[in-house]
């Protein structure tokens, strides 16, 4: 739980959007980094994807803060999705029952097409 | 009572399926697990508490810890101002109207009264909190979708309060839910005091370390004045000694006594001129300088201490001269104080100039700020001074040459004495300079 949330982020065209691969533990600390990383993207107007595949531990301060951001990206006409979660990420999303709400894929690759749909 | 035996009204219960069974247990598991993780939310809250963190990154993780815990996407956190009491700022909010919220900040204030007095309960959903709460901010809470408040409190005292939308998904009502954001606006309220107090510590120990590092400079600007003064005093004294000893002893002939009668005279005339450039520095840092308004005429003024200066600077082997301007300009201002500052200047100028610079003296009207200034400009053609000393040379027992082994004597209170007798007559005094290009300095003066 203490490991530093890392991202690593890429640049897709097509679909136009960030993609951030993250690493770690999704806590307080790490989301705050998390909602800082995004803020510059949200403002050039590009969707998100958040591939959790190595996110190893989620806090309530985690799930909050991808619940403030889908709802900030769904307000500027924007989307983010959530891709490969990991068990941990999977099972405090459906614990909320929030998996309608926040949009969670398979994997990397289906995000991006249902970006491009 | 056993599966086999009936009920005693001889009806026959349904039996349950395996499926049904399923279900219920799949039910029972997920709330378990729900009320697991409402306490492992006030675990990671307190951990999150005990890490150092100012009062914004504090707000902002304790609102997105509740968003989460709460599964809402709308909320937002207010806090007391800290330098108006009774006084709530929108400090942070996600998925809402930031503009509705800031409007709603009015009434908290009595809210925070009524929850210090125990008339209304710490955490209330806005249904409960009418009539604690006015029309006006109830309407907006309302608006922007959060009706779940919760206060943060410290010592009796309220900090803050935080609006929860309802959750995305329905998960059914449950007692415990409010109990657990209680205890998360309590434990928010006790980090948010402490980051306050620590940020007021680090404030007061800031102001200490400045007060030491002002106070250990002025200690060595003591030394080093007291050597100055050792220097700059005894000089003329060994001087105004050693030529008084040969006169009384008549070790100098007549040709000889003139001269060392002048050298007397001058040394004691560079004493008194010391000595009064203390007294008036000591005068302006007490503000004991009394300064007379009237209106001067500063081409006269200038034109008349330009020719009875100039035999003293020529005969340092220096120049000097009056531009006069065009038009007349009068300040009104105090005509002793006002030559008693250019002394300083041209003094300055003259001692910090080689053989054969040229020092100018000039006056003219400027408007700035707003106001009409009456300035007066004492120019030389020297090796200037570099930037990061320009101001600092208005300090007291600053030199342009700072060390020890510096070659121009001198108290290095002139300048200071001059700004302060220039301040007390509503004026200003600054220096413009760059190396090798002279440098200019300006007396503004309110004009008459």
């Amino acid at each position: 739980m203490s490991d530093q949330l890392t991202i690593e982020s890429a640049m897709s065209e097509a679909p136009r959007a960030v993609v951030f691969r993250l690493t770690g533990s999704l806590d307080g600390r790490g989301g705050q980094q998390l909602m800082s990383a995004c803020a510059p993207h949200k403002q050039a107007g590009l969707s998100m994807i958040l591939n959790c595949e190595r996110v190893n531990f989620i806090s309530s301060s985690g799930i909050g803060v991808m619940l403030a951001l889908s709802e900030d990206f769904r307000d500027r006409g924007l989307r983010l999705r959530i891709a490969s979660p990991s068990a941990e990420v999977r099972m405090a999303i459906g614990l909320l029952n929030l998996d309608e709400f926040l949009s969670l894929d398979e994997s990397e690759q289906m995000s991006m097409e249902r970006l491009a749909a | 009572m056993n599966d086999r035996t009936p009920p005693p009204d001889g009806t026959e219960r349904a039996r349950p399926t395996l499926s049904s069974l399923g279900a219920s247990l799949d039910d029972q598991l997920r709330r378990t697990a729900l009320q697991e993780r409402r306490v492992v939310t006030l675990s990671e809250l307190g951990r999150e508490l005990t890490r150092p963190m100012d009062e914004d990154a504090l707000v902002s993780v304790g609102l997105t810890t509740l968003m989460g815990f709460a599964g809402t996407p709308h909320a937002a956190l207010w806090t007391a101002d800290e330098r108006e009491p009774g006084v709530f700022r929108l400090s942070t909010a996600h998925g809402v109207s930031t503009s509705e919220l800031g409007a709603a900040c009015g009434g908290l204030a009595r809210l925070a009264g009524m929850v210090v007095a125990g008339t209304t309960p710490a955490v209330a959903t806005t249904d409960e909190l009418e009539g604690s709460l006015d029309d006006l901010t109830l309407a907006h809470l309302r608006r922007c979708g959060l009706d779940l408040v919760g206060t943060l409190m410290s010592a009796e005292e309220v900090l803050g309060f935080i609006g929860l939308g309802q959750p995305l998904a329905r998960r059914g009502d449950d007692p415990f839910d409010r109990l657990v954001f209680d205890a998360a606006c309590g434990m928010l309220g006790v980090g948010l005091a402490n980051a306050r107090l620590i940020a007021r510590l680090h404030g007061r120990s800031q102001e200490l370390a400045n007060a030491n590092h002002e106070l250990a400079q002025l200690d060595a600007m003591k030394s080093e004045f007291l050597q100055t003064v050792n220097h700059e005093l005894r000089t003329p004294l060994a001087v105004i000694i050693g030529a008084s000893s040969c006169l009384r002893d008549g070790a100098v002939d007549a040709e000889g006594h003139a001269r060392f009668v002048e050298m007397i005279h001058t040394q004691a005339a560079q004493l008194n001129q010391m000595i009064q450039t203390m007294l008036d520095f000591s005068a302006a840092t007490s503000l004991q300088i009394e300064t007379n308004r009237e209106p001067v005429h500063l081409g006269h003024l200038l034109d008349v201490y330009q020719r009875s200066r100039a035999p003293r600077v020529e005969r340092g082997g220096r120049h000097i001269a009056h531009v006069a301007s065009p038009e007349p300009v009068v300040a009104l201002a105090d005509p002793r104080r006002i030559a008693e500052v250019l002394e300083r200047l041209v003094d300055n100028a003259t001692r910090f100039t080689p053989v054969g610079s040229r020092v100018v003296l000039g006056e003219s009207f400027e408007v700035h700020e707003g106001g009409r200034w009456a300035v007066v400009e004492v120019t030389d053609d020297g090796p200037g001074i570099p930037a990061e000393r320009l101001e600092r040379i208005f300090r007291p027992f600053e030199q342009v040459d700072g060390s020890s082994t510096r070659t121009i004597g001198g108290l290095g209170l002139g300048l200071a004495a001059a700004r302060s007798l220039t301040e007390a007559m509503g004026g200003t005094l600054e220096a413009r300079s760059e190396p090798g290009q002279g440098s200019r300095f300006r007396m503004m003066l309110p004009a008459a």
